[in-house]
C-alpha cells in the first residue's frame, strides 16, 4: 500500500538522483544518491515482489554503498576545481550565469533518456505482462543514465557506480517477470560482487604485493 | 557423495582457503596444482551415477556418486557424460597453474583460477541452463583481479572488459526469460525478433565479438599477458559452449538464415580486420590481442557453419564441419587454441619481466637474452596464423575447405587474416632479433621455464603433424 503511494515520488527521485550522479564529482555525495536510488528501487520492486523479498535488494544495495564508501575513505578525494578554474576565465559580471558546457550536454542527454523511457513504455508494457508504467520509467531512466555514466567517465569508481545504476534499472524491470528466491539471491550477489570489485579497483593501485 | 559437491563446491572452498594462506606462495602453488590434478583424475576415473566399489572386500558397501545437487529449487547436474568437460576444465586449469608457478604472476592467480574453474563448472551444470548467465557474471567479477593485479594503475582494458561483460550478461539474463516467452508465442514475429536481438547482443558482448573486442588488445598491452590470456581463453570458451547450447536448443534460432549468415560475415570481418590491424601494431601484446580476436572470429564462422547444418538431415548434403562429431570438433578447436595461447602468453610474460613493456622499442633485441622464449613466441604466432605442420593448421584447413563449399571468396578472405598475422610475426621476429648493441647470445630462462617452453613447442608440432589423434573423423575428410 505504501509503495503504491510512493511510486511516483520514487520515480521522480530516481530521475533527479541519476542526473545528479553525473553532475557531481564528489564521491561521497554520489554514494548518498546511489543509496537513495536503492531506497526508491525497493519501493518500486515491492509493487511486484513481497516486501520480505524486496528488502533483500535494499540491503544488498546499501551494503554495496557501504563497501564503496569504505574504499573511498581510504583514498584521497578527487579535485573538483575544474569548473571553478574554467569560470575564472570569463568576465566577472557573467560568472553568476556561467554553466559549464558539460552540464548542458549531460542535461540534454538526460532529457533524451527520459523521453526514450516515456516513449518506450507502451511497447514494453505490451511485451512484459504485469509491469507498471512507473517501473518502466524508473527502469529505463536508470539503465540509460547508467550507460551515460559509463560513456562519459573513465575512473574505476564512476564505472562501478554506472554499472550498479544500470543493474538497479534492470532489476526493477526484471522482477516483474521473474520472482524466484534464487534469482533474488543471485542478483544480490552480483550487486555485492560489483561493489567488492569496485573497492578492489579503487584500492589495488596502492596495494604492494610482497614477492 | 555428490558430483556437484566434488567439482563445484570443493574447488570454490579450496580457492577461498588458498586465498587466505596466499602469503605461503610456494605451498599455495603446490596445493593448487595438486587440487586441479586430483579433480581432473577424479573426472577421468570416477563414474558418476554408477556404483563404485571401495576395495576388494565385498563386505564394504558400494558408493554411488549422485548426479544432482538442488539449491533453492534449481538443480546442478553433473552426469557421466559431463566427465569429459570436467577433465578438460581441471586439466586445463592445472596446466595454466603449472605455468604460473614458474613465472612472476600475482599471488591471487592460483586461488582465483581455481575459483573460476568451480564457477564455470556451476555455469555448465545448472538447470534451467539459462541460469548459467548468473554464474558467468560472478566468474567475470572474479576475473577482474587477474586483469588488474595489485600495485598497478587500473588498466583501461580491464574496466572496458567489466562494462561489456556486465551489460552482456544483463542482456543474457533477460533473454533467459524472453526465450521462454518466445516458445509460448512463437507465432508472434515481433517477440521473436526482439528476443533474437537481445540474445545475440548479449552473446556478442560476452564472447567479445567485434566491436566489443576492443578490450582484448588493451588488456594484453597493459597487464600481465599470462594472467590476461587465462581469462581471455577460459571465459569465452565456456560462454561459447553456453551459446552453442542455447542456439541448438531452439529451432527458431538455428533455422534463422539471418543468424547463420551474420555469424559467418561477422566472423570473417573479425578474421580479416584483425589480421590487417595486427600488421600495423608496434606492441607484442597488442599483436597477441589481435591474434586472439582472429580465433574468436574463427569460432563464429564455425558456429555459423554448424548451425546451418543442424537441420540438414542428409549427411552427404552437409558441409565438411558438420561431418565431424560436434563435440570432437569443439575439443579439437579447444586444444590447439589453449596450447598456443598459453605458450604465446608464457613467452610474452617472460619477455615482459625483462623489458617491463611490450612495445617494439623496449623489446628490441630481447631474443638474444631470451632466445627460447622468443622462439616459442614465433612458433605460437605461426601456429595461430595457420602455418602447416603446426597445431593451428588442421582446424584452419577444415574451416577453409568447409567455407569454400559455400563460397570460394569467403575461404580466400580468411587467408587475408592469416597472412596479416604472418606479416605481424615477421615484424616481431625482426624486432626480437635485431641486435644494435651487438649482444652475445645468452639463455636467461630458468630450467623449469625452458622445460615448459620446449615441451610446449614440441606439443604444437606433434598436434600439427598427427591431428587425427585429437580430431576424430578428420581422416574421412583428408584421407
Amino acid at each position: 500500500m505504501i509503495s503504491q503511494v510512493l511510486d511516483i515520488p520514487a520515480v521522480a527521485f530516481i530521475g533527479v538522483a541519476s542526473l545528479l550522479l553525473i553532475f557531481f564529482k564528489d564521491q561521497r555525495i554520489r554514494l548518498f544518491l546511489l543509496a537513495g536510488i536503492y531506497l526508491s528501487e525497493f519501493f518500486l520492486i515491492s509493487l511486484s515482489w513481497p516486501v520480505s523479498l524486496s528488502v533483500s535488494k535494499l540491503i544488498a544495495g546499501w551494503m554495496a554503498c557501504a563497501v564503496l564508501g569504505m574504499a573511498i575513505t581510504s583514498n584521497p578525494p578527487i579535485s573538483t576545481t575544474g569548473h571553478i578554474q574554467e569560470a575564472r576565465s570569463i568576465p566577472t559580471f557573467l560568472r553568476f550565469f556561467y554553466v559549464p558546457p558539460s552540464t548542458i550536454f549531460y542535461l540534454l542527454s538526460a532529457v533524451l533518456v527520459d523521453l526514450l523511457a516515456i516513449s518506450a513504455s507502451v511497447i514494453v508494457k505490451a511485451w512484459l505482462p504485469g509491469i507498471l508504467d512507473e517501473q518502466i520509467w524508473a527502469g529505463f531512466i536508470l539503465i540509460g543514465m547508467g550507460i551515460i555514466q559509463l560513456s562519459f567517465r573513465s575512473d574505476a569508481f564512476s564505472i562501478i557506480v554506472g554499472l550498479l545504476t544500470t543493474l538497479a534499472g534492470f532489476e526493477i524491470i526484471y522482477v516483474t517477470v521473474e520472482g524466484s528466491i534464487l534469482v533474488a539471491a543471485l542478483l544480490a550477489a552480483i550487486t555485492l560482487g560489483l561493489a567488492l570489485v569496485g573497492a578492489y579497483l579503487i584500492l589495488s593501485p596502492n596495494i604492494v604485493e610482497d614477492e | 557423495m555428490n558430483a556437484p559437491v566434488i567439482w563445484i563446491i570443493f574447488p570454490i572452498l579450496s580457492a577461498i582457503l588458498l586465498y587466505l594462506f596466499r602469503q605461503y606462495s610456494r605451498l599455495v602453488k603446490i596445493i593448487g596444482i595438486l587440487i586441479c590434478l586430483f579433480l581432473a583424475l577424479l573426472a577421468w576415473q570416477l563414474p558418476i551415477g554408477s556404483p563404485i566399489s571401495l576395495g576388494p572386500w565385498p563386505s564394504l558397501p558400494a558408493v554411488t556418486l549422485s548426479e544432482t545437487l538442488t539449491v533453492f529449487g534449481r538443480q546442478f547436474i553433473l552426469n557421466d557424460s559431463s566427465r569429459s568437460f570436467l577433465l578438460i576444465i581441471y586439466l586445463g586449469t592445472a596446466s595454466w597453474v603449472i605455468g604460473a608457478s614458474v613465472i612472476n604472476v600475482s599471488r591471487l592467480f592460483i586461488p582465483v583460477s581455481l575459483l573460476i574453474a568451480g564457477l564455470l563448472t556451476a555455469a555448465i551444470s545448472v538447470e534451467p541452463f539459462l541460469y548459467a548467465a548468473f554464474f558467468i557474471q560472478i566468474t567475470i567479477l572474479s576475473c577482474v583481479p587477474l586483469l588488474s593485479p595489485p600495485g598497478i594503475r587500473t588498466p583501461r582494458g580491464a574496466l572496458r572488459f567489466l562494462i561489456f561483460q556486465t551489460i552482456g550478461m544483463i542482456l543474457l539474463i533477460f533473454s533467459g526469460w524472453s526465450v521462454t516467452n518466445v516458445e509460448l508465442n512463437a507465432i508472434n514475429p515481433t517477440i521473436v525478433y526482439r528476443t533474437t536481438i537481445i540474445l545475440i547482443l548479449g552473446f556478442a558482448m560476452t564472447i567479445s565479438v567485434f566491436p566489443f573486442s576492443t578490450w582484448i588488445p588493451m588488456v594484453l598491452e597493459e597487464t600481465n599477458p599470462y594472467m590476461a590470456a587465462f581469462v581471455i581463453f577460459t571465459l569465452p570458451e565456456i560462454v561459447s559452449l553456453f551459446a552453442f547450447n542455447t542456439f541448438s536448443r531452439y529451432s527458431w534460432l538455428y533455422t534463422s538464415l539471418t543468424i547463420q549468415i551474420s555469424f559467418i560475415v561477422i566472423g570473417l570481418v573479425m578474421v580479416v580486420g584483425s589480421g590487417i590491424w595486427a600488421i600495423f601494431q608496434n606492441n607484442l601484446g597488442r599483436i597477441f590481442g589481435y591474434a586472439v580476436i582472429i580465433e574468436i572470429g574463427l569460432f563464429l564462422i564455425t558456429l555459423g557453419q554448424e548451425l546451418a547444418n543442424i537441420q540438414v538431415n542428409q549427411p552427404e548434403a552437409a558441409n565438411l564441419i558438420a561431418q565431424l562429431p560436434l563435440a570432437a570438433f569443439f575439443f579439437a578447436l579447444l586444444l590447439p587454441r589453449g596450447l598456443t595461447l598459453a605458450l604465446w602468453a608464457f613467452s610474452l610474460a617472460l619477455i615482459k619481466i625483462k623489458s617491463n613493456q611490450l612495445d617494439f622499442k623496449s623489446t628490441q633485441g630481447i631474443g638474444f637474452t631470451f632466445p627460447v622464449a622468443g622462439l616459442s613466441l614465433i612458433v605460437a604466432s605461426l601456429s595461430l596464423a595457420g602455418f602447416p605442420l603446426l597445431s593451428g593448421y588442421p582446424i584452419r584447413a577444415v574451416v577453409g575447405a568447409s567455407l569454400s563449399q559455400t563460397s570460394i571468396f569467403l575461404a580466400l578472405s580468411t587467408l587475408i587474416g592469416y597472412f596479416g598475422l604472418v606479416l605481424a610475426t615477421l615484424r616481431s621476429i625482426s624486432n626480437l632479433y635485431t641486435n644494435p648493441d651487438k649482444q652475445a647470445w645468452k639463455i636467461s630462462e630458468t630450467r623449469p621455464q625452458l622445460i615448459l617452453l620446449i615441451s610446449g613447442c614440441l606439443i604444437i608440432f606433434f598436434v600439427g603433424m598427427f591431428p587425427q589423434v585429437f580430431l576424430y573423423g578428420l581422416e574421412a575428410i583428408f584421407p
